[in-house]
């Protein structure tokens, strides 16, 4: 129990585990999903790959970097700067892999970058950099809210209109309410709470079983037709 | 009799599995197999070409008068066959997370 209390008192040492596995997570999700992107070059799975990257790569910097916060003024600006601007591009990505048949793009457009991701890495470092300056966490956590509200909405909608529903989507909705839920959470524990721990914790919870449902629903839907 | 708009993910299975069936085949036999308007089948060609998911293979000689002589023909690439290959997975990931 001593030990219970020791580790949850140490804030670091939580977030280099908490980091550690969501960049875990995020890196299965990557591989997974670019294994079926190579094979069809559709551009959702496309974006789908590129958002839980550049989620992996934002946590995979905390967890290399997370003890940086405890030196100056500089490293944990850039510290901040580096993880915002990987979040924010993963959130974007998400949401433009469920907008992307909108926009038309045609076929042949790089993996990374081209003229209309262009801007939405533009986006993530404006929102990263103002931040940083003011020294808040305030438009990460908005705009991450922003997104999965919008990214909710759409998989609702896309879930009504399919007449064969498909089997997970349902499920991916459920995850993207409960990464929606811990945006909301982290907006409060760093606004209204004061950074709580256990509120933390909870936030911090609530993500991991967002990846993780993602995670296993890959899993699910990509061995499940295997097996017929 | 009602029938469903296909899913672009559908039409590239159609047309990939049009090919796969003859191993080589004209330009205008695929458009009929594909059940595409001219239009929309040129589109979907060059989108397939890009990606090489299929090969155009021209045979005869290249000139003015023996243009009409030209025997195009489409045939599935090792990338086209592994799509068709992992197709069900493929649309079960896109249509399960709304992609």
């Amino acid at each position: 129990m001593d030990v219970l209390s020791l580790l949850l008192s140490n804030k670091i040492f939580l977030e280099v585990i908490y980091s550690f596995i969501i960049s875990f997570i995020c890196l299965a999700i990557s591989f997974k999903s670019d294994r079926y992107f190579r094979l069809s070059l559709h551009s959702g799975l496309r974006y789908f790959r590129n958002a839980f990257f550049f989620y992996g790569l934002a946590f995979f910097w905390k967890f290399c970097f997370a003890e940086l916060t405890g030196l100056n003024s500089f490293s944990i600006f850039f510290s901040q700067f580096i993880f915002e601007s990987l979040l924010i591009m993963g959130g974007l990505f998400l949401l433009y892999s469920l907008l992307w048949k909108k926009f038309n793009p045609k076929p042949g457009f790089s993996s990374l970058i081209n003229s209309k991701l262009i801007f939405l890495y533009l986006l993530s470092l404006v929102i990263a950099l103002t931040d940083c300056l003011k020294g808040t966490y305030f438009l990460l956590f908005s705009s991450q809210t922003l997104i999965f509200l919008i990214a909710f909405i759409l998989v609702l909608n896309t879930y009504k209109q399919k007449g064969n529903k498909p089997s997970f989507l349902k499920f991916y909705g459920l995850a993207i309410a409960l990464g929606l839920i811990a945006w909301i959470l982290n907006f409060a524990t760093a606004f209204v709470f004061q950074w709580d721990l256990l509120l933390l914790i909870s936030t911090g919870l609530l993500n991991i079983i967002f990846f993780l449902i993602v995670l296993l629903g890959i899993l699910q839907v990509t061995n499940k037709i295997k097996k017929q | 009799m009602t029938s469903k708009k296909r899913e672009r993910l559908e039409v590239i299975r159609d047309i990939l599995k049009a090919i796969k069936e003859t191993r080589k085949i004209k330009p205008t036999r695929l458009l009929y197999a594909s059940n595409l308007s001219p239009q929309m089948f040129k589109e979907y060609i060059s989108e397939l070409l890009e990606k090489k998911f299929i090969s155009l293979e021209i045979e005869g000689e290249n000139t003015k008068k023996q243009k009409d002589k030209e025997k195009k023909t489409f045939s599935l690439t090792k990338k086209g066959q592994d799509f068709l290959q992992e197709y069900k997975l493929i649309e079960n990931f896109v249509e399960n997370f709304g992609l």
